[in-house]
């Protein structure tokens, strides 16, 4: 019987002290009769679950006469078995060893001359002696096992040997000796414990468990064992590995956002379906757009237009930029992502589990020789594809033949028209997007110390990234360094420190409005005027946008960064009361400090330029307290426990100011602007206190139960609602140790297990949600010459937690020895009263309240397999696959008017839901083609009557009506499919993800296809995609554009407003299918061998390689990437490509060296 | 065991520490929780004036123009709105109906309220009650003369509008009322009227804040308004002489410097001593520049119909006013930015107020005829005033309540009365407004929120 051990939060399974019981504990009844020493240990090993490691031709010498045992102990049997023998027992890492007293060297063969001598010591990652380990000389017939104290010697002739040693339960291990005639070689050796899948811990919440007894569901992600993929932010690696885990990088700006979803849409908050992010047990400041939002350009208030298409321009490109929170967590720190899913792994984060949580483990050090890696590496990116876009010529042409039919209508319709007559000059092509774009160069060099004493481990590294984007002048620029240490006080203390020091600089912030910039920006203008400056406005150009932009001005001058630091980890000690009882402390921070600088230089419009500054401090203490019992009771019952308690508290602070007007462009600090004001001065606070309990019960490793729950109250609800209790429950049978599947070979385990539980949401109501608020109004509104105060939310004292319930069935299967491993999941969760913004009547006052109104759906189906497919002396090759799918409905909604209030929540930015389809559905107006007998855009109704007129324009009253659901941005399945292939020193990796049956709005196609746009002082008059020259112009010409001025664009063409309804975002002209598979990363590399390693001394282990990232796409989406969220880390708003920029193609070379 | 124990009480020690509740009692920094904002009398005197913002919101934009859009005034390119076919489901007309609302709410808050958090003096307390109270009423008859089924036609028992006088405590349903009938809702603007003519001042130290803020004045003006809305003359006339007892208001000496042109140079109307309430040019709302007072009549936005310029008298100063010669605009209004103290009571109204309540109740009167030739005179600075009257001229009271109700249209036309002026006579506003229409749609969403406890009005 082994024994799950919950200790100390971290991935240290304790051995010595614990299996002690086991010798004790195990009770044998068993008859043996007339059968080898060695039968007699297979009987025990297969019937109790023992493991035991042996010399099987030693044990085979011994017979055993006749011996029953009737409910005994299992030392007592182990010494009666081995009573007139030489062999003697003993217990280690739950292994019983079966060796011989004193182990003198011996030559399998003949005796040959020996002049010298090896005499070392085994020990163990902890420097405890391992018994019994089988010392080889490779090579030869050489051969002696180690005794109790981990000793052994070897007499050999002179000569230069390789040492072999093999241990059930630890790495094998080679070591060079060199034997000098007369001479005693010393060495000391040290084995790391290798766990086999099954016995392998899992990082659950607030402890760790076996991978055989885990109940719950829970993907692994080790970059150790994934080879490939170097990214600035692990989750970037993440994306496709882990079933049922959906990332999508935002956008190809280094540090950006991914949008993180597991298990799909669980709540209508625009926050909260983010994930919990645990380093080390600290939750961090994760995904959250509150705080990782830099706002770089409060100061000029771009938003206004009166009159003017703002339809056109629908999609704004916002002026601020979503760090990622794992930007500033060294990827190559992290030992193992574990992601937690079902309700019974996630309850026990109670209030913060209902979107899923993903529990960061960094590494630790462990027993023996210092061990330096060095990784370096160098990689160049581009983008894969750029955009198409007119050159200055056609532009020229394109805008003068939209003026002029404007003309000619206006003309037509009115008498008092006067005629613009524009005419766009020719001549000069400048190529906007060549001027920004460039092929990026990153670097990466990290260098980890680790190893360990006796009594302490210890892990430091550092690290240094650049990495460049591919936009010109912009880039990202990280430093970190990593202490992970921990000693053994006494015999029963244990305290250590995990820390990191991060600081991130992220001068990329504005790539991303480069880039938009760069496709829009005109390109019959060249990129400096006569005199040698920036051209920023439009040239020579008869009229042009009212924004002044020049891409490579942009890019070049002023500064727009974020510098993060960032201090993460805890200290923590362990406790181990008696040997079944521990307790563990920590105290963790999570220190956010971080400066945005945004300055634009002197340019028309904005003499002498603006800046803005912001100051940001987030501060977080979390205290975790708790207690561990592992105990086995009587016969095969064994009981794991955990109670804890835990105080969370974060304080956070913002300041920013504004200037505008700097003498020169030289002048950084606000306090030189002439114009300043205070953005904002906020200190905000939330606090957290919890208790925490779980119970697993296993009996026989065959049944497994277990139960958890957690007590959560939050200064962010109000005394009323302020605890709410999360209990989850599970249940497991393993049907292979079952005596119908036990002797069947093959099956390592297969197990059955299914939970349900609740957890909550907390992220949806902010800080101090239910009470009534009032503010000063941050922009000095008065009343008169008094100031004012109003009401920034209206008290809300019934507002209960969100609460989402968790099916979860799944089954775990292992198969030969581990070579193949499978896990499948079902489930349904339910979230019942989502938080939402919902109407309220407005004789109360206020329009919208945020209330429990809405339930959601989601069921999914979730499979992964990683299969050892050949695994050959000289060849290796394993294939994963995981494949997830997510069916998400809303069931229930807004109290009344669903329509209308669904086109509000368009309106403000969200998307427009409906009951009985997915949150992330597109509902969308019927866009039905170009009618090639006239040009006319075509529109079909939900009676699918075709018509030429606009639906909003056709039914005024009630246009939502006729919305149609046309798909989710969602996708039906996505996963991944890898490969790696090891042949002697090769070492070949490629990985796909995929998605199927996603939509994607291909905004960037409604932006390039925008020339009517206009707002009280210009034309937008942006430069286009080519495809629109293939406008229509003559009857019966197929053409998927219409007719230049047509009656979807008409209405007031070119006077006063326009409104282009085939370009807004609500109908289904540019929605596509963005189904996709994508080679990730492909690699190849090449491990030296000890042999080649030997002549330099220097090396124990050295690899170099060459990776290709996002090398292909193979999709029919007509943008540049299927992959990419125009809205950041925001879920509910997938599915909108917004000319956002694509993650770039990357070829990177690199070595890896262990010293 | 005993070599445990310290680590035991140690650890015993860390759950203690971190258990206390307190520690979730945060409050924001930024902001302020009701019981912190009415503690104070600075925090106190900010709200309210975010109040008065509330109430200029809901009463001087669209609510203000639609008295002169739809009463024969000056033309509107909605014809929703001349005609009365507005659907009840129609979001744009929405904002009428919710606005004043949420004044109203703010003005419960400190009704409500302030005597429970207040820690200042209690004196103090009352004036910023009354007001309160003030925008309150104005924010009642705003919405009651627009959709109050018969409102203005003394039908008393008809249904009015809900009437919410407790501050908002979350919504559950439970706070669905009906519509009180528009006996009801006029019984409550009084009441809040007189409770606040008792603690108003009647005046203020400055005038922008004697402009711009309740007194005394404006309370009983306003009192006399929803009196001869109610019908009640007599009422109407003691409040109308009320507010124009003592010598706090005046007649300006000529339209030139009531309303002075300044559509070249920015600048603001004066908040003269004609003035009993306005909304003063603020910095509106948030933070936009082109923040407005809501005020649209510049521009040429909406014509000044033909009919209604030729019934002015050849030499009627007042036609000035609406019709500049040299520009299409109106001087009413010509700020550029459409932000310029907004005028809601003025001298004007209250003595023609005072004029048409004695005509009904005393018949023709000197009193009635004196106001009105003031009221007359005053629109002839430059030229003899065509007709001074007596009471002559008038045959029965009916003659001369017919030409007080013609110099109202002359003397407050753009200011928002002409649509209520005529339905108080039953009179159709404009030709094509049918009378099933005299009342606005109730917008459909408090039918469907309240699940048919609203009532639509008749004919919709």
């Amino acid at each position: 019987m082994v024994t799950v051990l919950i200790l100390g939060g971290i991935t240290l399974l304790y051995a010595n002290n614990g299996y002690s019981q086991l010798l004790q504990q195990v009770r044998v009844t068993e008859k043996f009769e007339n059968e080898s020493l060695a039968s007699c240990v297979r009987k025990l090993e297969s019937g109790y679950h023992l493991s035991f490691g042996y010399d099987n031709q030693e044990l085979v010498r011994y017979q055993v006469k006749k011996l029953s045992f009737v409910n005994e102990r299992l030392d007592k049997v182990m010494q009666t078995l081995l009573h007139n023998t030489p062999l003697h027992f003993v217990e280690k890492n739950g292994v019983l060893l079966i060796v011989k007293g004193v182990m003198p060297a011996q030559p399998l063969q003949e005796q040959q001359p020996a002049p010298g001598k090896i005499k070392g010591v085994v020990t163990d990652n902890d420097g405890q002696p391992v018994p019994g380990v089988t010392v080889k000389v490779a090579g030869t017939k050489y051969y002696a096992v180690s005794n109790p104290e981990g000793a052994f010697e070897i007499t050999l002739p002179a000569g230069n040997y390789t040492l072999q040693l093999s241990f059930i339960g630890y790495k094998p291990v080679q070591q060079m000796v060199k034997i000098v005639p007369g001479t005693v070689a010393q060495q000391k050796l040290a084995m790391v414990i290798e766990a086999s899948r099954l016995s392998e811990a899992v990082v659950i919440g607030y402890g760790v468990q076996e991978r055989r007894s885990l109940l719950g569901s829970v993907s692994t992600y080790q970059a150790s064992k994934v080879p490939g993929q170097t990214p600035v932010t692990i989750d970037e690696a993440m994306v496709g590995k882990l079933a049922g885990v959906f990332i999508a990088p935002s956008s190809g700006v280094p540090g950006a956002a991914s949008n993180i979803t597991i298990r799909g849409i669980s709540t209508l908050n625009a926050n909260g379906n983010s994930p919990l992010i645990v380093v080390d047990g600290v939750p961090i400041y994760g995904i959250d757009p509150n705080l990782n939002k830099v706002d770089y350009n409060q100061g000029t208030a771009g938003g206004f237009s009166y009159g003017g298409n703002q339809v056109v321009n629908e999609y704004r490109q916002p002026t601020t930029f979503e760090k990622n929170p794992l930007a500033t967590i060294n990827p190559d720190d992290i030992e193992s992502i574990e992601v937690l899913k079902d309700a019974y792994s996630t309850a026990i984060y109670g209030s913060r589990g209902s979107a899923g949580v993903i529990l960061i483990t960094t590494k630790k050090g462990s027993r023996g020789k210092m061990r330096v890696d060095v990784q370096l590496s160098t990689a160049f990116s581009k983008p894969r594809e750029l955009p198409k876009v007119m050159n200055g010529d056609q532009y020229a042409d394109f805008y003068t033949e939209v003026f002029r039919q404007k003309d000619s209508i206006g003309k037509a319709s009115s008498g008092w028209y006067i005629p613009l007559n524009y005419k766009f000059p020719k001549g000069v092509n400048t190529n906007w997007l060549d001027e920004v774009v460039r092929t990026a160069n990153s670097n990466n060099a990290v260098v980890s110390m680790s190893g360990g004493t006796e009594k302490s481990n210890y892990y430091v590294s550092l690290g240094y990234n650049k990495e460049q984007s591919y936009i010109i002048n912009n880039d990202f620029t990280r430093y970190q360094g990593r202490v992970n240490f921990d000693n053994q006080m006494s015999k029963s203390l244990k305290v250590g420190v995990s820390m990191s020091l991060n600081q991130a600089t992220n001068n990329a912030l504005s790539a991303q409005q480069v880039y938009r910039g760069a496709i829009q920006k005109a390109p019959n203008i060249p990129v400096y005027d006569s005199t040698g400056k920036y051209n920023w406005l439009f040239g020579k150009n008869p009229t042009g946008p009212e924004d002044v932009s020049n891409p490579v001005a942009q890019a070049l001058s002023g500064k727009n960064y974020s510098t993060d630091n960032r201090v993460l980890g805890n200290v923590f000690a362990d406790l181990k009361l008696l040997p079944w009882l521990s307790a563990h402390t920590d105290v963790g921070v999570d220190w956010i400090n971080s400066r945005s600088y945004n300055r634009i230089i002197d340019r028309p419009k904005l003499i002498g330029g603006s800046a803005t500054e912001t100051q940001q401090q987030l501060r977080k203490w979390v205290i975790n307290n708790r207690i561990d019992i592992n105990k086995v009771v009587g016969d095969g019952h064994a009981i794991s426990a955990m109670l804890g308690q835990s105080f969370e508290t974060s304080t956070e602070n913002a300041n920013g100011v504004y200037g505008a007007k700097f003498l020169t462009d030289e002048m950084l600090s606000i306090v030189t602007a002439q114009d300043k004001r205070v953005l904002n001065s906020l200190q905000q606070q939330w606090a957290q206190v919890s208790y925490l309990s779980r119970l697993n019960y296993e009996y026989k490793h065959r049944y497994l139960a277990g139960v958890t729950y957690r007590l959560d109250g939050s200064s962010r609800f109000s005394a009323n609602h302020r605890y709410v209790g999360f209990p989850s429950f599970a249940v497991g049978w393993v049907p292979s140790e079952e005596s119908f599947l036990k002797g069947v070979k093959g099956i390592e385990q297969l197990k059955i297990r299914g939970s349900v539980g609740f957890t909550g949401n907390d992220g949806g109501n902010g800080y101090y949600g239910n009470q009534g608020q009032y503010v000063v109004d941050v922009y000095g509104a008065t009343y008169g010459n008094l100031g004012t105060i109003s009401n920034k939310q209206p008290a809300n004292p019934n507002l209960e937690w969100e609460r989402t319930t968790t099916w979860n069935v799944g089954a775990d299967i292992s198969l030969w020895q581990g070579r193949v491993t499978a896990t499948l999941d079902y489930y349904r969760r339910q979230t019942a009263n989502a938080i939402l913004q919902s109407a309220l009547p407005y004789f109360m006052g206020f329009d919208l309240q945020q209330q429990n109104r809405a339930d959601l759906n989601n069921k999914g189906i979730e499979f992964s397999i990683t299969s050892e497919n050949i695994s050959r002396r000289d060849f290796h090759w394993t294939t994963t696959f995981n494949i997830s799918g997510n069916r998400n409905i809303v069931t229930r909604l807004h109290q009344i008017d669903e329509e209308q209030l669904a086109a509000q929540n368009e309106t403000s930015g969200g998307r427009f839901w409906r009951v009985g389809h997915s949150a992330t559905a597109f509902y969308l107006y019927d866009w039905a083609g170009v009618n090639p007998a006239d040009g006319q855009p075509q529109w079909s109704d939900n009676s699918g009557k075709v018509s030429e007129v606009p639906i909003q324009k056709q039914y005024p009253n009630a246009p939502y009506e006729h919305r149609k659901y046309m798909g989710d941005a969602m996708p039906v399945v996505f996963g991944g499919f890898g490969n790696t292939l090891n042949w002697k020193n090769f070492e070949l990796n490629c990985f796909f993800s995929f998605s199927a049956g996603n939509k994607m709005y291909n905004g960037a196609k409604a932006a390039m296809y925008s020339y009517l746009g206009s707002s009280s002082a210009g034309s937008n008059v942006y430069n286009l995609s080519s495809d629109l020259l293939n406008y229509w112009t003559t009857p019966g010409q197929q053409t998927a554009i219409p007719a230049l001025i047509n009656k979807s664009n008409y209405a007031q063409a070119g006077f006063g407003t326009s409104y282009d309804y085939t370009l807004d975002r609500k109908n289904s002209r540019f929605l596509e299918d963005a189904s996709f598979a994508k080679l990730r990363s492909l690699l190849i590399g090449y491990n030296f061998n000890s042999r080649q390693l030997k002549n330099t001394h220097v090396f124990s282990a050295l690899k170099i390689y060459a990776e290709a990232n996002n090398v292909f796409i193979l999709t029919k989406y007509s943008g540049l990437d299927p992959e990419v969220s125009a809205y950041g880390s925001s879920a509910l708003n997938m599915g909108y490509d917004e000319l956002t920029m694509p993650s770039p193609r990357t070829w990177r070379i690199g070595l890896k060296a262990s010293f | 065991m005993k070599k445990y124990r310290s680590h035991i009480s140690l650890f015993t020690l860390l759950l203690a520490l971190c258990a206390c509740n307190r520690q979730l009692d945060l409050k924001p920094e930024g902001t302020m929780v009701e019981s912190e904002l009415l503690k104070y009398e600075q925090t106190t005197q900010n709200y309210l004036a975010d109040t008065y913002l509330r109430m200029m919101d809901g009463c001087a934009g669209n609510n203000y123009q639609i008295g002169d859009l739809t009463g024969g005034i000056a033309g509107t390119n909605d014809p929703n709105l001349a005609k009365g076919t507005i659907d009840p489901r129609d979001e744009n007309y929405t904002d009428l109906w919710s606005k004043p609302y949420v004044a109203i709410n703010q003005a419960n808050v400190i009704i409500h309220q302030l005597p429970v958090y207040a820690q200042f003096d209690k004196s103090k307390q009352a004036p910023i009650i009354a007001e309160a109270l003030f925008i309150r009423a104005y924010c009642y008859m705003a919405l009651l003369r627009l959709y109050g089924d018969g409102a203005l036609q003394g039908k008393k028992d008809n249904m009015g509008v809900p009437l919410r006088i407790a501050p908002f405590d979350g919504y559950d349903g439970s706070q669905n009322v009906p519509r009180a009938t528009n006996g009801e809702v006029y019984t409550q603007i009084l009441k809040d009227l007189d409770a606040a003519i008792a603690d108003l001042p009647a005046v203020r130290p400055d005038a922008l804040s004697q402009g711009s803020r309740a007194t005394k004045g404006a309370a009983n003006a306003l009192a006399a308004r929803v009196c001869l809305y109610s019908q009640q003359y007599e009422k109407a006339a003691t409040y109308a002489q009320a507010a124009m007892a003592g010598n706090n208001y005046s007649l300006q000496p000529n339209f030139w410097t009531l309303w002075p042109d300044h559509y070249e140079t920015l600048g603001s109307y004066p908040l003269s001593k004609e003035i009993l309430f306005a909304f003063p040019e603020s910095f509106n709302k948030t933070s936009k520049y082109n923040d407005n007072n809501g005020i649209y009549y510049a521009y040429g936005y909406y014509p000044t119909l033909p009919d209604f310029l030729a019934s002015y008298g050849d030499h009627d100063e007042r036609k000035d006013s609406i019709d500049l010669s040299y520009e299409p605009l109106m001087r009413k209004f010509t700020d550029q930015n459409m932000r310029d103290n907004v005028v809601m009571i003025r001298l004007p109204e209250v003595m023609l107020t005072a004029a048409e309540a004695l005509a009904q109740t005393k018949g023709v009167n000197s009193t009635s005829i004196d106001l009105l030739n003031q009221v007359y005179a005053r629109a002839y600075t430059v030229n003899p005033v065509p007709h001074v009257y007596t009471a002559a001229d008038f045959a029965t009271p009916a003659a001369l309540i017919d030409r007080i109700l013609q110099e109202r249209r002359w003397e407050l036309a753009f200011e928002g009365f002409a649509r209520f002026d005529a339905i108080r006579y039953g009179k159709a506003p404009n030709p094509e407004l049918p009378a099933t229409r005299y009342a606005f749609p109730i917008p459909q969403h408090e039918i469907d929120i309240t699940q048919g406890l609203i009532k639509q009005n008749p004919g919709y």
